[in-house]
């Protein structure tokens, strides 16, 4: 049985994702609005601003998440879905995060990339930190 | 096969409680049957839950040993625990431990999902153990959308999903009525009989013992059997 596999850590973040995370779709909203915003305005909003934006949303969006993502996490660990395949899904579902932010921006300029992914590195960190106190919480 | 499952001896946990240690459990010393139903009561704060998380992999004891199904848990890493909670104990916290967000069959199917088990064969798992609990007509329904007791039941679906030697229960009545308690109590006899499954229940219930095939009590961390007349 492979007991971390791809495939797993897919699924789970399918049904993170499944969860009705408000985060995910006021991310997108997020990012949507500023890359749209950066596009009509042709660079006026500059990528500094946008990172002064979007890094503390990208946090904060998550605490509002909180309850679901931790409801997530303590079912994840009764389960006994292991502590590596929960931070593959954790890896995972920071890349879908990064994925999205990346959409709108792409399209203007490759460098802005770096922002998703500041953010993203943010989200990363904060989900992880979450998953290790709940599984000494658990 | 070993007839006893679960073998504490001399198991002590403590918790940091700011500058100071507290101690939970007391030298606690117990021994559970294959498909046996036992009653652990205790009033709170006695250490009951934390007697369920210690033989559930969730914690470790400070001092002594856990056996469960022939494995010693102070032997296993973080990923060993994770597979014995995934195929022989189930836990069901007080707060049922699901994911209201998704449908009842997606909770149960999670575990499933877990141990590799191919498509088809967890529609068929899953549809079986909706009959047994009779919430087969809820399968599609999100768990925000459901009762308490029938929340208690989908708890106990996905807890027995994974057809485990050992089922725990913390508190499974707490947030019942007496009518609905007695259900979920009856519905525990009739898993130890069906499955041959162990079960372990924790409440402060002392009329959920009348259900039990023995019954122990916690105080101050440290447990007893009980007979019948006590309770």
């Amino acid at each position: 049985m492979s007991y971390v596999s791809i495939n797993n850590a897919l699924a789970l973040v399918t049904y993170i994702l499944r969860n009705e995370c408000k985060s995910m779709y006021v991310t997108l909203l997020v990012a949507f609005t500023l890359g749209v915003l950066n596009y009509v305005t042709m660079g006026v909003v500059e990528h500094t601003l946008l990172l002064i934006a979007l890094v503390p949303t990208s946090a904060s969006i998550i605490n509002t998440d909180k309850e679901r993502i931790t409801q997530v996490f303590r079912f994840l660990i009764i389960i006994g879905a292991s502590p590596q395949l929960i931070k593959y899904a954790i890896l995972l579902l920071s890349l879908t995060y990064s994925v999205i932010f990346a959409i709108p921006y792409i399209v203007i300029n490759v460098s802005s990339f770096l922002i998703a992914l500041i953010a993203v590195l943010i989200i990363y960190i904060t989900l992880l930190s979450m998953y290790f106190r709940i599984a000494r919480r658990s | 096969m070993l007839d006893l499952i679960v073998v504490l001896r001399d198991v002590w946990k403590s918790y940091k409680v700011g500058q100071s240690r507290v101690t939970v459990l007391r030298n606690v010393n117990a021994r559970f049957k294959r498909g046996e139903i036992v009653g652990i009561h205790g009033p709170s704060g006695s250490g009951k839950t934390t007697l369920l998380k210690l033989i559930a992999g969730l914690e470790r004891p400070d001092r002594g040993e856990i056996i469960v199904d022939g494995y010693n848990l102070n032997m296993l890493d973080d990923l060993g625990l994770a597979m014995i909670r995934n195929t022989i104990v189930s836990y069901i916290p007080q707060d049922y431990g699901l994911i209201e967000g998704l449908s009842v069959k997606d909770n149960i199917e999670l575990p499933l999902l877990l141990s590799g088990m191919p498509g088809d064969e967890r529609e068929r798992k899953i549809d079986e153990i909706l009959d047994y609990i009779g919430l087969r007509e809820k399968k599609h329904v999100k768990v925000s959308r459901l009762s308490s007791g029938e929340k208690q039941r989908v708890a106990i679906a996905r807890a027995l999903v994974t057809t485990p030697s050992v089922l725990l229960a913390d508190e499974p009545t707490a947030n019942l009525d007496w009518k609905n308690a007695v259900r979920v109590a009856e519905l525990f006899r009739s898993i130890r009989k069906d499955f041959k499954t162990t079960v372990i229940i924790v409440t402060h219930d002392p009329r959920l013992l009348d259900f039990m095939d023995r019954s122990m009590t916690i105080v101050s961390g440290t447990l007893k059997e009980i007979s019948p007349t006590q309770v």
